[in-house]
This record gives structure tokens, sequence and C-alpha cells, in this order.
């Protein structure tokens, strides 16, 4: 036992005189995860409009100020001729451009149904999608309401008419800023990368250094020196994790479930990601390559766990690998109990995946260092 | 001389060739990169689960429900029987959006009062609520705009023939909205300078870790020099990765380019010198490999995703933000390859983009050649 503990203490020594690789933790909870929440946000809001207004009338101007009254559009640009709208577009100084046609008033007053034509630049297709959607709202509100002005006017009430109201309400995440998503899954993406980066390191720089012999003739059974190389890294990544948490504090992410089941599973998750970088570890030959292996392996992992786009809008055959990442879990888990304040009772589907793939991969990992020291 | 230069680029031609971890970083994981982001991302959302309780059950609230099924947008995720059980299905996560209709749906329907039906929407997934929530909206009116019609017919014989305006939605330069059309030219200025910093920055370091660098300095070679023999090759590989992308792009992505295809490669040409160029500055700032790669990730790798544009919009971020962005040459090469390839726009729209390209490329390979001193330590 005292054996143990010495050679944990060597460990944790190593760790902290590593200059570069703490700089590198460091830098992950103190930093990085907080320029990507600034960075990535799926909000959108304040497009700039152009607007083609060919009628110049009561109505069309009315219309117009629907769109300036959102936050989605600011509206920037009066146009005249259809090729300063194509122009603006092209420079990608505007968004979106609303064209009235120069009877539309007339139009309406007669019952023609005029048509207003929304452009939207497809080269952005997730902002085109929503700005397209939030615009046609805008555009159908106006005109139910232009409707029940007719239906008035011709003496019938328009409050008689059937209509289905629907109300609609976000939980979790009532004015529905993407923010707290992206700090939980940078949360849960930052444990990732520190816990499987460090074992990685741990294993190649005994090997760059060559005391991996030194290690080997010393008297340590196999099991022993993988438990010490293990946990280290495994109290580090949950201290990083303790530190990284003045990230929701600071955008104000409320935490609505349990701290300690969130730590409880997290450490579940971490036999994963520390199985994933000792099996790196053996991998590589020498610490660069350790690092550059974990890094690139990181990259395919948060494409299809579900962080850039939700796992079911993703094609099939991926879905399945999304299946089999741990992340994909450690997210659910994340958002399950900052945001939607759910316990065990909801995330037990999500914590037994994390048990076994942890189960395998951690498996893996020390076969893979086993047969190494071996 | 410029043989001396060459002579280093052919040396660190036949280092690259012989070391399989540079060329498979170099070749294989753009082309990775690029087949999991064009399948993973699409951004359209379909299939979202909804969950329905249907406390009316009438022939109303059933064709109320089947216009969402309808749409291609809604798959049924679960049918529940009570409140809680939505709660519950929402709180697992079994469903994204749930519908619930009271008990009084039909008959007030039948009395001309509104009825109210409820939507909740499972709010962690940001984007994707937004999305059902605009999917949902629209198909409530095209509802409604029926059932009024019918009303209408009903008691007067006058039907109704549409909504008072119609919106005409035409979306430019990527009608259809596919994903692979955007993610494909955004992937070539990400990539671009993902990778090449890094493997330059490490061609550099490498010799001075192993001490080799010596021998440069012993030699008649000069600074400049020794850094274009370092440049070209890896400038070659950059290029070589533009080329592979827009083949594969093309080829297996069908992604369009409607503009000038010689123009994009000779825009990328600048690019690369940027790319290239701020691994060359990196190198000549550290001595360990293990430095340059951290430093490569947190100045090229992360910004390359971040701050290009490539998915998060840059004018949507905090300005302090977005003056960072300008500190990188991505969002520029952004702005080139998605006008060229989406937009088929040329230089009279681009070139603005073009010249700070060169100005930052120029500016730091000057630097590194400026910082890049021969001697020891």
């Amino acid at each position: 036992m005292a054996r143990l503990v010495a050679v944990i203490r060597k460990e944790f020594i190593q760790f902290l005189r590593y200059r570069p690789l703490v700089i590198l933790v460091v830098w992950t909870i103190a930093v990085e995860i907080a320029i990507c929440a600034y960075a990535i946000t799926y909000d959108v809001t304040h497009l700039s409009l152009a607007v083609r207004d060919l009628d110049g009338s009561r109505e069309s101007r009315e219309l117009i100020s629907r769109f300036a009254q959102t936050e989605y559009f600011d509206v920037k640009y009066p146009v005249r001729g259809s090729e300063e709208l194509e122009a603006l577009m092209e420079a990608g100084r505007a968004d979106l451009g609303i064209a009235i046609p120069p009877d539309f008033s007339r139009q309406l007053g007669q019952g023609l149904q005029p048509s207003v034509q929304l452009l939207v630049d497809g080269s952005n297709s997730n902002t085109a999608l929503i700005a397209l959607g939030y615009a046609r709202r805008i555009v159908q509100g106006y005109s139910r309401e232009m409707e029940s002005a007719r239906l008035r006017r011709a003496g019938r009430d328009p409050g008689t008419l059937p209509v289905v109201r629907n109300q609609l309400r976000a939980w979790y995440n009532p004015d529905l800023k993407s923010v707290h998503f992206v700090v939980v899954s940078m949360l849960v993406l930052g444990v990732m990368m520190i816990a499987t980066i460090l074992p990685a390191a741990a294993v190649a720089w005994e090997k760059e250094a060559g005391t991996i012999e030194q290690l080997l003739v010393m008297p340590f059974k196999p099991w022993e020196l993988m438990v010490a190389k293990v946990i280290p890294t495994f109290v580090v990544s949950l201290a990083s994790l303790a530190l990284a948490l003045w990230v929701p504090w600071w955008f104000r992410v409320p935490i609505r479930g349990s701290l300690l089941l969130f730590f409880a599973l997290s450490a579940l998750f971490l036999f994963s990601s520390l199985g994933w970088g000792l099996f790196l570890g053996t991998l590589a030959e020498n610490l660069q390559q350790a690092l550059l292996l974990a890094f690139f392996s990181i990259f395919p992992i948060l494409v299809i766990s579900g962080i850039m786009v939700p796992v079911e809008s993703m094609p099939y055959p991926i879905q399945l690998l999304s299946y089999l990442s741990p992340l994909t879990y450690y997210l659910e888990i994340g958002l399950g109990i900052f945001l939607k304040g759910v316990g065990i009772g909801a995330l037990w589907p999500q914590a037994l995946a994390l048990g076994a793939l942890g189960v395998i991969i951690f498996t893996l990992g020390l076969l893979s260092f086993r047969k190494r020291l071996g | 001389m410029r043989s001396r230069t060459l002579a280093i680029a052919k040396k660190e031609g036949r280092e690259i060739l012989r070391d399989p971890i540079t060329l498979g970083i170099a070749i294989l994981l753009p082309l990775l990169m690029m087949f999991l982001f064009a399948y993973a991302i699409t951004l359209d959302v379909k299939e979202i689960r909804l969950a329905v309780l249907d406390l009316d059950r009438s022939s109303e609230s059933r064709e109320y429900l089947a216009a969402f099924f309808r749409s291609g947008y809604f798959t049924l995720g679960a049918v529940a029987g009570n409140v809680r059980e939505v709660e519950d299905l929402l709180d697992r996560g079994a469903v994204r959006v749930a519908l619930v209709i009271p008990p009084d749906f039909s008959r007030r329907l039948g009395q001309g009062l509104p009825a109210e039906v409820q939507t909740l929407v499972d709010g962690s997934f940001a984007n994707t609520a937004i999305m059902a929530l605009n999917y949902v909206a629209a198909i409530d009116e095209a509802q409604n705009a029926r059932l009024q019609s019918r009303s209408l017919s009903r008691r007067f014989g006058t039907p109704q023939v549409g909504p008072a305006v119609r919106a005409e939605p035409r979306v430019r330069y990527n009608p259809e909205l596919r994903s692979a059309n955007y993610i494909v030219p955004g992937l070539f200025a990400v990539i671009l300078m993902a990778f090449p910093p890094m493997l330059t920055a490490l061609a550099v370091v490498r010799e001075k870790e192993r001490g080799s660098i010596q021998q440069i300095f012993t030699s008649p070679v000069r600074g400049w020099e020794f850094i274009g023999g370092k440049m070209i090759p890896y400038a070659g590989i950059a290029f070589l990765e533009m080329v592979l992308l827009l083949v594969a792009g093309v080829l297996w992505f069908r992604a369009p380019v409607r503009g000038s295809i010689p123009l994009l490669l000779l825009l990328s040409l600048l690019y690369v010198l940027c790319t290239v160029g701020i691994g060359l500055l990196i190198s000549t700032r550290t001595r360990s490999q293990l430095v340059a790669i951290l430093l490569s990730i947190v100045l090229t790798l992360m910004p390359s995703f971040l701050f290009s544009g490539f998915l998060f919009p840059i004018a949507t971020m905090p300005p302090f933000f977005q003056g960072y962005s300008h500190l990188f040459p991505a969002r520029h090469f952004m702005e080139i390859a998605r006008g060229i390839a989406l937009k088929g726009i040329g230089l009279p729209h681009l070139w603005l983009n073009a010249l700070l390209l060169l100005l930052y490329g120029s500016t730091v390979m000057a630097l590194a050649c400026l910082r890049f001193k021969k001697k020891v330590g």
C-alpha cells in the first residue's frame, strides 16, 4: 500500500512539474470553455434586412414596421431596384430582403392576395432557415389581421370563426438562448479533453524519457502501475471539472439538479475517457504523437456526439456511431441535470450506457497498456 | 540563393514522405473531417420526436394532430395519457416536443370559440427548439386557414380563397438549403487553417529539438532561405489539401462551385501563404514540439472553427470577439470560398478580402523571416 501511495505521489509530482501540460489544463478550464461560450451562438437576432417597398403605402409601411419591431431583424437598407437588392445580398450585407410589389395596397383592398417576396441568403443554411421561419410568421400574422379587418368591413364578426390558439412554451430554457446549451456542452467537452490527454501524456512521456524500463524493474505489479497512472489523472480531471464550474456561474446557467449526482456521473464518464487516453498513450511513440492522437480523435467524437447538431437529425449510420460515443450520454446527463433539473430517475439509461462503455473502453486501455508493459 | 531554398525544400519533402503521422494529418485527416462534417451536419431539423396528449379524442383533434405528422417534420414519439407522462417524456429526452389538446377542444371549435392547445418544447437544445416552434407555427397557420375557410363557406357560401397576404420565400444561392453546399466551401477555409500551420511549426521546431538546426546555423544558408525552404513543401501540402477537398466536395458531395475555380485556387494560394506563415511564426517563438502543438491548437485550430463564420455567424458574437475574429485570416477566406462557390461572385466583390489576405500573408512571412535568428538558444 505504501508503495502504491509513493508511486501515485510520484505521478502527481511529475504532472505538476510538466509545465506545458499544467498550462493546457488551466487554459482549458479557465479560458477555452468561456471563449467557446461567447463565440458559439446559434441565436438568430439582428439580421440585416433590406426592404424594397415599391408601394410606399400605409399598409406596406405597417408590414415593414412589424419586422422592425422584432429583435430578429434590423431594417437597414431601403432599396429601389432589384439589382440593388441583389448586390446587397451578393456583398453579404443583407441577410434577408423583402420586396413589396407596387400595387400591394390596392390588391389588398380588393382582396386579391398580393404576394410579398422574401429573399434569404441561403449561403448559411442554419441562419437562413430560422430567418425564413420568423419572416413567414410575421407576414402570416399581418395577413391574419388583414383578413379579420376585411371580415369586419363585410359585416361579419371574425371573433366567431373557429381558431386554434397554440400556446407555445419552451421548457427548461424559456428564452431559447443557446448560451445555456453551449456552456454545458463545452463543459462536458472540456472534461473529456482533459481526461483523454492526461493519461495519454502520462504513458507517453515515460516511454519518451525511457523511464518506463525503470518502472518495470521496480517491485510493482502491473496493476499497481496502472492504478498509479490512472488515479492522479482521475483526480485532476474531477478537480478541473469542479474549477470549471465558474463558467456556468459566470453565464448564469442554472444548476437545477443535483451537483452531487453530476459529479458521480462525471466520475463514471471519466472511465471511458481515461481508458481511451491510456490506449492512445500506448499507441504513441512520444508525447507529441500522444497529443496529436488525443486531439484528433476528440474531433470526430465531438462532431457525432450531438454537440454541433442534435443526434436525431443526423443520418442513420452516423446516429449509430453516436450511440457508441460516451460523450453523447454525458452531454444528455449534463443538460438534464443543469437545465432540466432531472435526477437519476430520468437519467439511468444514460448512466447505464456510460457504465457499459466505460467498462469496455477502460478494459481496452488497460489491456493495451499491459501488453506494452509485458 | 534560390538553389539553397530549393535544396532545403527537397530535403523537407523527403522527410515528409517518410513520416506517416505527418502524411496522415496532411491528407487523411482533412478528408475524414470533410466526410464527417458534410454527413453529420444537417441543419434542417427533421423527424423531431413529438409526444401527443389528446384529452379530447374527437375527429377534430385527430385531424389537427394528423397535420403535424403529414408535414414530415415530426414523428410520433409517444402517446401520453396524462400531463405527468408528458413531463416525464420531456425530462427523459424521449421526445423534444409535446402537444397537449384539452378536453374541450372540439366543443369550443364548434361554438366558434378559440380552442386552446399547448405546445411544449424542450428548450435545452435551443436551436432545434426554435426550428420546431417555427414549424409548429406554420402548421397552425395552415390549419386555421383551412378551418376558417370551411366555416365561412358553410355559413355564407363564400369560401375564402386564402390568406390576405401571401409570403413568397426565395432562398438565394442554396435553394434547397442543403447543408453540404455551404459546409464544403466552409471547410476549405477551416481545414487549411487547422492543419498546415501545425505541420509547418512542427517541421522547424523538430529541427530545433533534435539539434539539427545547428547545421543550418553553421551553413551559409540565410534565415529567409531556410524559412522559404520550409515554407515551400508545406504550402504545397496545403494547396494539395485544397485541391483534394475541392475534388471530393464537388464530385462526392455535389457541392456547387458557381464562380471561377481558377480564381478560387488562386486566392487559396494567398490564404495558404497566411496559414503556413502563421505556422512559421509560431516556430520562431518555440523550442519544443509540444509547445508548438499547443500553440497551434490555441492560435489556429480552435479559431479556425470558432472565429471563421463556419458554423457560428460572427455577426451575432459580442463585439470583443468580433474584433478578435479579425486577428485570423479564416473569416476572409470563408467569405471568398462561400462567395465564389455559392454566390458565383468574383473579384469585384471580393477584392478587399483578397487584399487583406495578401497583407496578412506578407506580414506574417516577413515577421517570421525577421524573427528567425541564426543563433544557438
